[in-house]
């Protein structure tokens, strides 16, 4: 038995650093026609961090919800933690099998059947191949798709690769799981059972970490959540606490945005009164 | 749950790759579950590729048979290379070109498919994490395989043309498979490696390897180039390859240290195709 105490995960001094004006890839005919495009490589470029010095311990078996606007640096986040992209500076270490779940059908071939690529993704996620065949009756049974197993995937939904996607990644038995934001896709029925089976994983002190907008769920299922804002942590705490932040923080940023909007909106709708005026016009008395 | 936040004024260079005891047993594990992922992913792209297709394996020989044919026409028939008594002759023309052109297929088109395996998938690289090296790796046997299947097409071909099998045939087939696939694999890795920062190679490979095709004594033997651009045309190790090759097929005989350009040159690029992929791998989902 693991002791509670135990990290899964731990992040220190993580930044992570995009160049506004890549100048990759290369291109042979930019360097023909302009020569000084090479003396532009030198220049300096315009750096824009998506994480900026975030320090994060994960204990074992903890449910860690991220939370933030689009772009506050979440994905980014949960791609260095897997060690897909390096972080700029910072040490990231893992410990542990994990499997991650960063997007819809990656690795899934459409013209493959969904048994063909829940063995295949069960592969990549770095299951040995007996296990990976072993599993597939427990995958196909969890994701309810057994009718269409031997379809190919071209035909599913995007409700049914989230299905299929997510069954392989918990059957792989990961000791961390980290999801980015694709539970949103699934029905009710399928979010609930998905939030249902967190609890079974956690008494298996499985750690999760999971990217959503779904406050409510959150609150109900995290042990703690992460509030990010421009590629910092701004809170880290309580779910309850946390979430109430967030939306917070939210209505605090948005009265210019409403004002413009509502600006938009009126501008619309006088045009659309105008247009209409004119139709009503030839075409008799308009109704008011 | 406490906050683990902690603060920092400025971000610090700290290094990554911390360095941790090679562990034996973890490594053979992952390498075997990486070699099952490489079986597991060629043989879905092939049944993929062929998928409703009604003639896949006369498509696998079709672009062979017919180049043969045509250079056949020209060069042995039009041009006199097939014809006894002509001051070009060549013993059994037919069959020198074929000999020459299946391996060559099988060496341009793996070299196309492993240069654009990282590109091509992409999004695959950004979303999961794997043995990246298994992609160029598949293209390359994806087309061995191919090659195999093809070789009894020109088993028949050199049967009818009055030459038996031999039995260095038995040692002298595995020796070259083996070779070439391992220049394949050191080519394949590298220019996929490079391909992801510099677009351009594709297309440049293109364009190399029209050249290479009417340097590398694939339709004419190499005995009749010219003393002074021997050396040149010695130097693509397709050329001693597909001279191996002819040697099997045509002579019955093994080929010898006549083979070292081919040896030196998969040794070469096997060295920097794996550097290069070692150096450039973790900077692969930023670029792409």
């Amino acid at each position: 038995m693991h002791s509670e105490d135990e990290l899964a995960l731990r992040l220190e001094g993580v930044s992570k650093r995009y160049f506004l004006n890549p100048n990759r890839p290369w291109r042979l005919r930019e360097i023909m026609t302009r020569p000084r495009a090479l003396l532009a490589q030198l220049r300096p470029r315009e750096p824009f961090w998506a994480l900026r010095d975030v320090t994060l311990d994960v204990k074992r078996g903890e449910i860690v919800g991220i939370i933030g606007a689009n772009g506050s640096g979440k994905s980014t986040l949960l791609r260095i933690l897997v060690g897909i992209s390096p972080p700029t500076t910072g040490t990231v270490s893992i410990h542990g099998r994990y499997a991650a779940l960063l997007d819809l059908g990656a690795g899934f071939h459409p013209q493959a059947t969904g048994r063909e690529n829940a063995y295949l993704n069960a592969l990549f996620m770095g299951l040995p191949k007996s296990e990976a065949k072993a599993r597939i009756p427990e995958i196909l049974d969890f994701s309810g798709l057994e009718e269409f197993a031997d379809q190919p995937m071209r035909t599913y939904s995007t409700g049914m690769y989230l299905r299929l996607g997510f069954s392989v990644a918990i059957h792989v038995q990961p000791e961390i799981l980290l999801i980015d934001e694709i539970l949103a896709v699934g029905d009710a029925e399928f979010q609930k059972k998905c939030f249902d089976h967190f609890a079974t994983l956690q008494k298996r002190s499985t750690t999760i970490v999971l990217v959503t907008h779904n406050v409510e769920m959150l609150k109900d299922f995290a042990n703690r959540v992460i509030l990010l804002e421009h590629g910092s942590v701004v809170r880290d705490g309580d779910p309850q606490d946390v979430t109430r932040e967030y939306i917070e923080r939210r209505k605090e940023a948005s009265p210019a945005f409403r004002k413009k909007f509502q600006r938009n909106l009126v501008e619309r709708w006088r045009a659309q009164k105008v247009a209409a005026g004119r139709e009503g016009e030839s075409e008799g008395p308009t109704q008011r | 749950m406490q906050r683990t936040l902690q603060a920092r004024s400025e971000i610090e260079q700290v290094d990554v790759t911390a360095t941790r005891p090679f562990n034996w047993a973890a490594a053979a594990k992952s390498t075997a579950t990486a070699w099952d992922l490489l079986i597991a992913v060629t043989a879905r792209n092939m049944k993929v590729r062929y998928q409703g297709t009604v003639l896949s394996y006369v498509w696998w020989i079709a672009r062979p048979l017919a180049l043969g044919l045509v250079l056949y026409f020209a060069l042995g028939r039009v041009l006199r290379l097939d014809i006894e008594g002509s001051d070009s002759y060549v013993e059994n023309y037919g069959v020198f070109l074929l000999a020459g052109l299946f391996p060559w297929f099988w060496f341009s088109s793996a070299i196309q498919q492993a240069t654009s395996s990282f590109v091509a998938n992409g999004g695959l690289l950004k979303k999961v994490r794997f043995s990246r090296l298994i992609l160029p790796l598949s293209a390359v046997f994806f087309n061995t395989i191919q090659f195999l299947l093809t070789l009894p097409i020109l088993v028949i071909f050199v049967y009818f043309a009055g030459i038996d099998p031999k039995i260095a045939w038995i040692v002298g087939i595995p020796m070259l498979l083996i070779l070439q696939t391992l220049l394949l694999v050191g080519l394949g890795t590298l220019f996929a490696s490079l391909n992801v920062f510099f677009r351009d190679l594709g297309p440049l490979l293109d364009v190399v390897l029209l050249l290479m095709f009417y340097t590398s004594a694939v339709i004419f033997p190499l005995e009749r180039v010219p003393e002074a651009f021997q050396p040149i045309v010695k130097l693509s190790p397709i050329t001693t390859l597909v001279e191996g090759w002819r040697k099997v097929f045509l002579e019955g005989s093994l080929p010898g240290m006549e083979l070292w350009p081919a040896m030196v040159g998969t040794a070469v690029t096997l060295v920097i195709g794996l550097a290069a992929f070692r150096a450039l791998e973790r900077y692969f989902a930023d670029a792409l």
